[in-house]
């Protein structure tokens, strides 16, 4: 027998063995008693409500959303590009300053963006209350740590002898770093910057869900009244606005814009940093100490904890990592596969635009019609909708990719798929593994909203927490989590570093 | 060189309109009494519902009064403490829960149904369960799909959920090992309506008016069981009012919400939203067993 | 008597295991042409980096000016410039950008992020990238998108824009054509030149081609870290050659 050999394009396969549990599960809890809801779910897709009134509320929500998510994309991107520098190897080597000072930089930041934004979004809630700022300040606070990493770690390419080259000619230290560090982060800005905008604009729209306003608020509380038509109205609107934002940003060019709005464009940037860290500063001391006291008292109270089997909850969070990142790596590759003519290609673009563009928790209430809440639920939930975006990544690298080889297999007489197969996604299954090692730490941190929506692992104890105010529960959940999401990083840290 | 600095002059200018925007919410102005209320129903019924109350509020206290919508209890309760709302419409819980947290706060009235409020127990047409009449006979309610409320509602989920402990059903009992949460009272109709959850628990109020109004709704749902009664939803406004606005204000504050007659017509329309005939006295003490049960279910720790 | 311009005394550098070099003395005065021969791995590399200030010997002491290397502020540090054997030039920036690079010692911070964001003036620039053979096409580039002899002048263009005193040069000869080779070197060796342009006017240029002795007036041999012979170019004789082939 032939032994089954582990390369990077059979791993990219195999996950898909998760899903005999996730569909046993699925199975016997299944029900058609929301078949009518559904139903009425789907027409609605296609004949959203549309009047002046609505169309009044979208135009202000969106409004609303824009501003959240452009100004947190552009702080988190300014920021994340200073902490990038800051947590880079150059930075010390440049300013002859101790390594540590680094490692305890990396330690903070890996802590930030161990908590999804929501939790951020909820945790803050709780000390300011009710505020527009909030939602910026939420999703700022991870994006700023993961945007730090990532352009941290293309800094961290840079060649150590340039950097001595430099360093002869003996300029001013602030002249050498950033002669340095302009083109990798530059380069990174126009590869994973830009995309940014449009996590930013879908998290925006999940805070909103948790009452930061923007288009979330309507979107959920439409679902909530089962308000279909309304609520395809406001989907349809989000559709618009990250359609549009892309196409926006595809148009802008950093190379070719003329020098005077470049300048402009330089100065406008530092204003906002300066800006954005003037507000921070202002938004932390403007609302007195009082609500800080409050939370002291409300820490104060009884301490006999544990009383609920923490360590159940801590393993089912990580069995849903786990089941749903296979979902994330195998379906993609696999409905490419099957899928692998025009038509099928144009489904799948559809469908995955589908699932990126319905926030997660609304998902899950339309697949809880279904079935009875569980882990598997909450897997395959939150796997579709990352494959929906690691899909999207996997179409558009196999586009750009030469097809050379596929269309010489192809001439040899090789069947189409055994073709595309061995012409095609070999090539890219390495680059494909490593961006999924990048995304399951972002799954982690989303098991959090799943579970706040009310199905399983910690996420569900965090929400019944927070509404009973117990805020030393609340304390150690985070804690779980952050070790779990950190644990996880260093796991993918390890499994990325071998794939390249 | 001469352009770069107009740019600056103009971002500075730019700069300092932003900021000004931004930070206005942070200083609003102290004289706004902020209502607030925890969405219970829907979000069209609410805002029709408070906008009201609000006008009538400006009107004979003769400040400005300005309606906040929230999107979930929590931030109700939080958005109580924090100060960003100064009298909020509050469930038995939440009330609570916002008085523990926020001292000096105060309990202004109730409705006259909130004294013997009630919760009802639906079911899907499907399961042909006859409706019960202690209970005991909650116990056929095991391994169903049985949907709550909110998490932190007192008709929809608190007062339910000990009915339910109290004849001996766990939320372990129901199928899935778990209960759902649907969010508010009218979504929990619609979900047993359509039969993705087998059996509810809401407040009695909201399913009397969707059986008056929207028969439609309710056309595949029977009832299944009347709670005793208990003390539900009540106005809590802040302590300082008096040192913010006026002194007395408290008290005037008092005395418009009670003098609310269903006799006047523009009052009619605000307390027909309520549901109710009149606003009546209330007192902390009446939720003392409200504390109770919640600390025993761990909504209060 | 002239003070030297740079001066080792008993240089020993280790880089892990083995020493890359013993016991190194030199002085080099102002106005030399230094040509300095040996094997790959002989220590010209090495050396180079030293007399530069990139490493650090393990043992002896560098002077330049007749300061200790340590002690020299950015001013004078600025009198050496360097071609590296491997170039190192930034990679992603434009050629202009990277030659403009050169000037970075001489100016603000303001500068180099003008440089960045491709609006500082190149004249100086072009006019540098000119002397060196290099195309007008070429200029707005991408440094990667050049080929190797291309990227050669272009680092000698970055050293030469220093306007220093002392040139340091790694092999500047590779990659270039015969031609190409003849010009660039008279213009290294000679410091009145047609263009105007500054000159550095003490020269250290490692070689490994016997063919492009002429122009120098000083001649040092290194074999396995250790300097064999340092002579006038006049007195250099077959037997140094071989000595260290």
């Amino acid at each position: 027998m032939n032994k089954l050999k582990l390369n990077s394009s059979s791993i990219t396969f195999l996950p898909i063995l998760v899903f005999i549990p996730i569909a046993y599960e699925l199975f016997i809890n299944f029900h058609i008693g929301g078949i009518e809801l559904f139903k009425e779910f789907i027409i609605s897709a296609l004949n959203p409500k549309i009047n002046n009134e609505i169309i009044l509320t979208l135009v202000k929500r969106l409004n609303e959303t824009i501003f959240i998510a452009f100004l947190s994309w552009l702080i988190s991107i300014i920021f994340g590009v200073i902490f990038g520098i800051l947590s880079s190897e150059i930075f010390y080597k440049i300013l002859n300053l101790p390594i540590f000072l680094k490692r305890f930089l990396n330690l903070f930041l890996t802590f930030i963006r161990s908590i999804h934004e929501i939790i951020w979004g909820l945790i803050l809630m709780q000390i300011y209350g009710i505020n527009f700022s909030i939602g910026i300040i939420a999703i700022c606070i991870p994006y700023v740590a993961i945007n730090a990493k990532v352009f941290s770690e293309q800094i961290e390419n840079i060649n150590l002898k340039t950097i001595e080259s430099i360093k002869q000619i003996n300029c001013i230290k602030s002249s050498t770093l950033i002669t340095l560090v302009w083109a990798p982060v530059i380069e990174t800005f126009k590869n994973f910057g830009l995309y940014r905008l449009e996590c930013a604009i879908r998290s925006t729209a999940v805070l909103g869900l948790f009452g930061v306003g923007g288009i979330g608020t309507s979107i959920f509380i439409s679902f909530q009244t089962l308000n279909f038509r309304e609520l395809w109205t406001y989907l349809w609107g989000l559709a618009f606005l990250i359609i549009i934002s892309k196409e926006l940003l595809k148009k802008f060019n950093l190379s070719k814009t003329s020098k005077n709005f470049l300048t402009f464009f330089v100065i406008a940037l530092f204003c906002i940093s300066l800006f954005s860290l003037s507000f921070f500063v202002y938004f932390i001391f403007n609302k007195n100490a009082i609500p800080f006291n409050s939370i002291n008292n409300l820490l104060i109270s009884n301490f006999n904890f544990i009383s609920y089997d923490f360590l159940k909850l801590l393993l089912e969070t990580i069995v849903l990592c786990l089941l749903s990142t296979g979902i994330a790596i195998s379906f993609p590759p696999i409905f490419i596969l099957i899928l692998n003519n025009k038509i099928g290609i144009t489904i799948i673009r559809i469908i995955s635009f589908l699932f990126r563009l319905i926030p997660t928790p609304v998902l899950i209430l339309i697949l809880l019609m279904f079935n009875n809440p569980s882990i598997s639920l909450a897997a395959i939930t939150l796997g579709l909708h990352n494959a929906a975006i690691t899909s999207k990544l996997l179409l558009a690298n196999l586009h750009n990719q030469d097809n050379k080889q596929y269309i010489a297999m192809k001439s040899l007489g090789v069947a189409k798929r055994s073709s595309w197969l061995f012409g095609l996604f070999v090539k890219q299954a390495n680059s494909y593994l490593a961006y999924c090692a990048y995304r399951s730490d972002i799954i982690i941190r989303e098991t959090a909203i799943l579970g706040v929506i009310g199905s399983v692992g910690l996420g569900w104890q965090l929400q019944e927490s927070l509404s009973s105010f117990a805020w030393e529960e609340v304390i150690v959940i985070l804690f779980a989590y952050s070790s779990i999401a950190i644990i996880g990083e260093l796991i993918n840290g390890k499994i990325k570093s071998n794939l390249t | 060189m001469n352009k770069i600095f107009i740019n600056v002059k103009k971002i500075i200018v730019t700069s300092t309109i932003f900021f000004a925007t931004l930070s206005s919410p942070l200083n609003a102005n102290p004289k706004v009494l902020k209502i607030g209320a925890i969405p219970d129903q829907n979000q069209e019924v609410l805002d029709k519902r408070f906008n009201l109350f609000a006008k009538e509020l400006a009107k004979s206290l003769n400040v400005k009064v300005k309606y906040i919508p929230v999107v979930n209890y929590i931030a109700a309760v939080t958005g109580f403490r924090t100060n960003d709302l100064d009298l909020v419409w509050f469930g038995g819980l939440s009330g609570v829960q916002a008085r523990l947290q926020t001292p000096n706060a105060i309990v202004i009235a109730q409705r006259d149904i909130d004294k013997d409020f009630k919760s009802v127990f639906i079911v899907n047409k499907k399961l042909k369960l006859d409706s019960i009449f202690n209970k005991n006979g909650l116990k056929k309610l095991k391994n169903l799909r049985f949907t709550f409320g909110s998490e932190n509602s007192t008709s929809g989920r608190l007062m339910p959920e000990y009915f339910l402990n109290d004849a001996g059903i766990k939320i372990e009992n129901f199928k899935g090992k778990r209960a759902g949460f649907s969010g508010s009272h009218d979504a929990t109709i619609a979900l047993v309506n359509s039969g993705a959850f087998d059996a509810g628990a809401l407040n009695k109020q909201v399913w009397e008016n969707n059986l008056k109004n929207n028969p439609k709704r309710t056309n595949n749902v029977n009832l299944f069981w009347i709670t005793p009664d208990y003390v539900d939803y009540h106005w809590v406004a802040q302590g300082n009012l008096d040192n913010r606005f006026r002194k007395g204000f408290t008290k005037e504050l008092k005395s418009t919400i009670l003098n609310l007659d269903i006799k006047n017509t523009e009052h009619k329309k605000i307390l027909d939203m309520f549901n109710a005939k009149k606003f009546i006295e209330a007192e902390s003490s009446e939720y003392k067993n409200i504390e109770k049960i919640a600390r025993k279910l761990k909504k209060i720790r | 008597m002239i003070n030297p311009l740079l001066e080792l005394k008993e240089v020993s550098y280790k880089n892990k295991n083995n020493f890359t070099l013993k016991n190194v003395s030199l002085r080099i005065k102002s106005g030399e042409k230094v040509a300095l021969l040996g094997k790959s791995g002989a220590g010209k590399t090495t050396l180079i980096s030293i007399l530069n200030g990139t490493l650090k010997p393990n043992k002896g002491s560098v002077k330049l000016f007749n300061t200790e290397f340590d002690k020299l502020n950015l001013y004078q540090k600025s009198k050496i410039s360097t071609i590296w054997q491997d170039l190192r030039l930034i990679e992603d920036l434009s050629v202009e950008q990277n030659v403009n690079c050169g000037l970075l010692g001489k100016q603000s911070f303001l500068f180099a992020f003008k440089n960045l964001l491709n609006i500082s003036s190149f004249n100086k620039a072009h006019q540098y990238m000119q002397v060196c053979n290099l195309k007008k096409s070429i200029f707005s580039k991408n440094i990667r998108k050049i080929s190797g002899g291309q990227k050669q002048r272009v680092a000698i263009a970055r050293s030469l824009i220093q306007e220093s005193d002392i040139l340091l040069a790694d092999e500047p000869f590779n990659n270039l054509d015969p031609k190409l080779t003849s010009n660039i070197k008279n213009l290294l060796l000679i410091t009145k030149n047609k263009n105007k342009i500054k000159v550095p006017n003490t020269t250290l240029i490692s070689l490994h081609r016997l063919d492009l002795l002429d122009g120098f007036n000083r001649i040092i041999g290194m074999k396995n870290g250790e300097i064999l012979f340092d002579l006038e170019k006049t007195k250099l004789k077959k037997y140094h050659l071989n000595k260290i082939y």
